[in-house]
């Protein structure tokens, strides 16, 4: 029990215990600030790597900053205030990218049809495969087809940890270590894994593939 | 099947994910995934959170900022605010604040019906009239507040007829705390009422209502609201975030706000 309190206070960061000051009334537009100054970069660094311009950045985090002020009060201290305040900006950052994308495809609405077949396509199966669908004829089609259909396969023949190890590292060419976080297993869990998924798919894909020794 | 003509692995399954990624479903909310970061999720839930991480890009990215944050890495060519740009932000923050700490949501009062503003009239002359009797007096102040009551009272039935007529899919937002800045949702698709009350009507001869964009600060709409009533239509505002003021006017005199909210216009 001690050593769970223990581990748990030391967890805390310095916002937690701005809060707590705020929350006890100490100072609390000096706390307020020193929370704003503590969090501002971190923030404001979130939305810039997120692909927003330094202005838009500096917009959603004052709307950050706003909230957090809003709600300040309902703070309970369940999570440590970092990830609150992380989860305030990645709400923000969420309801931002629907809005726009909704303003996008209000100005797109002619290309919807287009995006319907894609869709649709999609949705049949492995009919369609785009990385194949060159001019090179009906029995090349085929062919992607057949690829297609037996990678899928392949894929879904892994056990599922194994399957998304991979699909992390090829698809979202992540490392090592950032699959290990997003799986909450090891490293080692990780590289283990991908060598046992290289094996099982040679056997299966060398026929259809080349350059099965992904790493 | 000839060698020449294989393709590579890598490239292959990345059009297959590409594809399988158009499939995915709604993305999981923040919570979940502060839920699952923190080992809090149900097995079968955590399982599906997985697979969702394994194929969206977006919230495997967050879910790795999250674990980094507050000690995230700057992306290639991005540099971090300056100590100066922080305390000029921290200097546009203030107004905004308003409140230094705003206190717990206060419980919806009751609505007052004393509070209904008088339509504003234009102003009369002062008419000579007989000094009257002495016992008239506290017959005029009887008479004088019967007929308040009754034009409350009228007021009150109007406001509850005109609730009552509300269709079903009108949201009505009373906008009461005049201490914060409040927050709403609403859907573009759905009509809102907004009923303001505030708490100081005396000596405007008008009232405005200003709604600007909450980023760019420009102004959508201003107009005369009457019976402190705005009604916008369904579609009538873009999915965003709105700051609605609404103003007192007296002649010639600078409009004085009185009332101020915020409104997030969801898409549907």
């Amino acid at each position: 029990m001690v050593t769970s309190i223990v581990s748990s206070v030391a967890e805390k960061g310095p916002g937690d215990q701005l809060v707590e000051q705020w929350q006890a009334g100490v100072n609390p537009e000096d706390c307020f600030r020193r929370i704003f100054l503590h969090y501002y970069g971190p923030v404001h660094l979130f939305f810039v790597n997120k692909g927003f311009s330094s202005d838009d950045s500096n917009d959603l985090a004052q709307e950050t900053f706003l909230r957090i002020h809003k709600s300040l009060s309902t703070f309970r201290g369940e999570s440590r205030f970092d990830t609150w305040v992380y989860q305030i900006a990645a709400n923000i950052f969420r309801n931002t990218l629907r809005d726009r994308s909704t303003l996008k495809r209000g100005a797109q609405e002619v290309s919807l049809e287009g995006l319907q077949d894609q869709i649709s396509d999609a949705s049949l199966g492995y009919s369609s495969p785009v990385w194949e669908k060159d001019d090179e004829g009906p029995l090349a089609n085929l062919l992607a087809d057949e690829r297609h259909r037996v990678l899928w396969q392949a894929l879904g023949s892994l056990p599922p940890q194994m399957r998304r190890c991979v699909i992390l590292r090829i698809a979202q060419d992540l490392k090592y270590r950032e699959i290990a976080d997003l799986m909450k297993v090891s490293i080692e869990t990780v590289k283990a894994h991908l060598f046992q998924a290289r094996q099982q798919l040679k056997g299966k894909l060398a026929r259809y593939f080349d350059d099965l020794d992904f790493e | 099947m000839d060698d020449s003509e294989k393709p590579s692995l890598p490239p292959s399954l990345r059009n297959l994910i590409e594809q399988e990624r158009r499939r995915l479903g709604p993305h999981p909310p923040v919570e979940d995934l502060v839920a699952y970061q923190a080992g809090e999720l149900p097995a079968e839930q955590e399982e599906r959170l997985r697979d969702h991480l394994a194929l969206c890009q977006e919230c495997a990215r967050l879910l790795l900022d999250l674990r980094e944050f507050p000690d995230l890495t700057p992306s290639e060519g991005v540099r971090q605010p300056t100590p100066a740009e922080v305390e000029a932000a921290w200097e546009a923050l203030q107004p905004l604040l308003k409140e230094p700490r705003p206190v717990a949501a206060p419980a919806l009062r009751p609505v007052e019906p004393l509070k209904e503003p008088a339509p504003a009239q234009p102003p009369r002359p002062p008419e000579r009239r007989p000094s009257p009797a002495r016992w008239l007096t506290p017959l005029a102040a009887v008479f004088f507040l019967s007929t308040v009551g009754l034009s409350v009272w009228g007021i009150s039935l109007q406001r509850e007829i005109r609730e009552l007529r509300q269709p079903g899919d009108v949201k009505v937002i009373d906008v009461e705390d005049e201490r914060a800045l409040p927050e709403h949702e609403i859907s573009a698709a759905k009509g809102t009422t907004l009923r303001f009350f505030p708490e100081a009507t005396e000596g405007y001869s008008r009232y405005e209502l200003s709604i600007q964009k909450a980023r760019t600060r420009e102004e959508v709409f201003r107009g005369p609201v009457s019976d402190f009533t705005a009604l916008l239509p369904p579609h009538y505002l873009a999915p965003g975030l709105y700051r609605l003021t609404l103003y007192g006017l007296k002649n010639g005199q600078d409009p004085e706000s009185l009332q101020r909210l915020t409104l997030r216009v969801r898409p549907n």
